[in-house]
């Protein structure tokens, strides 16, 4: 009975996320034919049995590793973008442009210009890094509770302080400058499987721990004192949810550099299409993530071929307007 | 019989309340009994809010002990807190895109274990919610384009998802025209006389007060100055010394509860 009446919106929301898989396994598709060389459907099949041709090496070492790379990143910076907005009760929230990121990039350049021997550990390093920053905001912002306000003035202070902190680290190494140049600019190019399967074990544990997320950040999202109200330890919630957020952000970044927007305009998308409850918003804000950074990123890789823009340009130049023009089909709404 | 009444009752003992560089509240002891409907009145700034707040653990208390059924708050988890006491504060963050189901399924939070989803029991506590506070009919509906009265119902069958004993309202009148006023003080009474919950409110309108109230507490700067039913503590000498205004309370044939007619402020010092 109830099934009956809950029935539109369920319909919707599930015709949202089989729409989205179709759109993701097509993109998948057309990212591993399309580049330097391009391939056909039967060509990429036959590739898979050929271990020996040119063809197998393409696809499997160099277009599929990206492809879920892209899809990866994607998922995280969207999930890691729907806690933030949840827990900071800002929809302006994002990684990127609060300085979690930024934090996870000081770190990671430290990293990569003094001591190449931690590499191995640079996810980890860099959520030390996006944590304090996320520490760094909120002790800024705090005013007997989180102002949403002070949250992003607080947040743009510190991601423009640490982005001055990162420059100036590359400026004193100069030598190194091209590979963090890239990095920084946030790039999928020439990643291998070694740092795309760090981000697939990194990625699953923070994907899944936000999944435990759902109940507070649909509490969080009422304000604190409704959330406090329907029992929740808000302060410890808040806590743990923004560690998660950072943990997520913190291992795009090491693997993949600075990536704005993905994490503001995705949740925005999938609030529109899914609706404001996180059962079903923060699945479909992963989905649509992965989506719209392996379009973004097989734009980049091809628009310009043989050159590549990176995706963390891509991602400014494609977010920015689109971003404007949510806001203003918002305003229209209300 | 007594010693059954008290157990259901909500005992705040030598309260000291605030904020941690300003003490509002100081050595308030109250009795709210679940059987009853309380109102808080007083000037604004008096501490009326400050005080729900802080009985309802959602502000840390300075001092004092706050007992339901005899057992300390402070030391019950939040969780179960949460299914014996809801509360309103006075104005409510919606988010964009939920519906009125959506929100009141929130209100089952605290019966739910952080892996469970919604279920049968649940449903059908939010069923009775939105029966409960009449707005069945529109629990597709978006909470944002709801008026002001409906959203307030919506809020309020949000807090009777959590099935309470005590639920409290921070001026659940305010921003609503003189109808939708009445439409909630109505469901007030109905929650407390139908479903036994006990009703502790602020209110800013002394007559709304009166109607709805078994019994009435006047702050003022942060001090008990009276408590007991409507017809005992209203007076005009009260109106005067709490609100240094001057009225005249009138009894008309056939309603049970007078009309207050306000007439000038006798004190022209305005306290800051």
């Amino acid at each position: 009975m109830k099934g009956s009446q809950d029935h539109i919106s369920v319909l919707r929301k599930s015709t949202v996320i089989i729409t989205c898989f179709v759109l993701l396994g097509i993109l998948a598709l057309i990212a591993l034919r399309i580049g330097s060389v391009s391939y056909t459907n039967s060509q990429i099949i036959e590739s898979l049995f050929d271990t020996n041709s040119t063809v197998h090496t393409v696809i499997i070492n160099l277009r599929l590793p990206r492809v879920i790379l892209a899809v990866f990143v994607g998922m995280c910076l969207a999930a890691s973008g729907t806690l933030l907005q949840a827990v900071m009760q800002n929809p302006l929230a994002d990684p990127g442009i609060i300085g979690v990121s930024s934090g996870a990039s000081v770190v990671a350049t430290i990293v990569f210009l003094v001591t190449p021997s931690l590499l191995g550990a640079l996810p980890l390093l860099a959520f030390v890094g996006a944590a304090g920053a996320c520490c760094l905001i909120y002790v800024m912002a705090w005013k007997r509770g989180v102002d949403p306000v002070r949250i992003i003035l607080a947040g743009t202070a510190i991601n423009t302080m640490l982005g001055g902190v990162s420059s100036f680290l590359t400026l004193l190494n100069s030598d190194n400058l091209q590979g963090v140049l890239s990095w920084m600019n946030g790039s999928l190019s020439a990643k291998s499987w070694s740092q795309t399967n760090v981000l697939i074990i990194y990625g699953t544990i923070g994907l899944v721990l936000a999944l435990f997320c759902i109940k507070a950040a649909n509490a969080l999202q009422l304000g604190d004192d409704m959330a406090k109200n329907l029992g929740l330890r808000v302060n410890l919630m808040r806590v743990i949810l923004s560690a998660v957020a950072a943990f997520l952000a913190a291992s795009t970044v090491a693997v993949a550099g600075m990536i704005g927007f993905v994490g503001l305009i995705v949740p925005h998308i999938a609030r529109l299409l899914m609706g404001s409850n996180h059962k079903s918003m923060l699945p479909g804000s992963m989905l649509m993530g992965a989506i719209v950074v392996l379009f973004a990123d097989t734009v980049g890789r091809t628009i310009v071929s043989p050159m590549e823009i990176p995706l963390g340009i891509v991602m400014s130049v494609l977010g920015g307007p689109f971003f404007l023009y949510l806001l203003r089909r918002g305003r229209k709404e209300c | 019989m007594e010693t059954m009444k008290k157990e259901k009752d909500l005992q705040v003992e030598h309260l000291r309340a605030g904020y941690d560089d300003c003490v509002i509240i100081e050595d308030m002891d109250i009795c709210l009994k679940r059987h009853e409907i309380t109102t808080l009145i007083g000037p604004n700034g008096c501490g009326k809010s400050t005080a729900l707040k802080t009985i309802t653990r959602i502000l840390r208390k300075l001092g004092g002990n706050i007992l339901l059924e005899g057992k300390n708050i402070q030391k019950m988890p939040t969780k179960e807190l949460a299914k014996k006491i809801s509360v309103l504060s006075q104005s409510q963050f919606t988010p964009a895109d939920i519906t009125v189901e959506e929100l009141v399924a929130y209100g089952r939070i605290p019966w739910q274990k952080w892996y469970e989803t919604e279920g049968t029991e649940d449903k059908d506590v939010v069923d009775w919610a939105l029966q409960a506070a009449a707005i069945d009919h529109m629990r597709k509906r978006r909470v944002s384009s709801l008026s002001g009265g409906e959203r307030q119902r919506a809020w309020i069958a949000t807090a009777l998802a959590q099935k309470p004993e005590f639920l409290f309202l921070d001026e659940p009148t305010t921003y609503l025209d003189i109808a939708h006023q009445i439409e909630i003080m109505e469901l007030v009474k109905e929650l407390n006389h139908k479903f036994k919950i006990g009703i502790v409110m602020v209110l800013h309108d002394i007559e709304q007060a009166m109607e709805v109230s078994d019994q009435i507490i006047v702050l003022k700067d942060g001090k008990k100055v009276a408590h007991g039913t409507p017809l005992e503590i209203i007076t005009e000498q009260m109106i005067q010394d709490v609100y240094h205004v001057s009225c005249q309370i009138i009894y008309l044939e056939n309603q049970s509860k007078p009309v207050i007619a306000y007439h000038s402020l006798t004190n022209r010092k305005v306290r800051i």
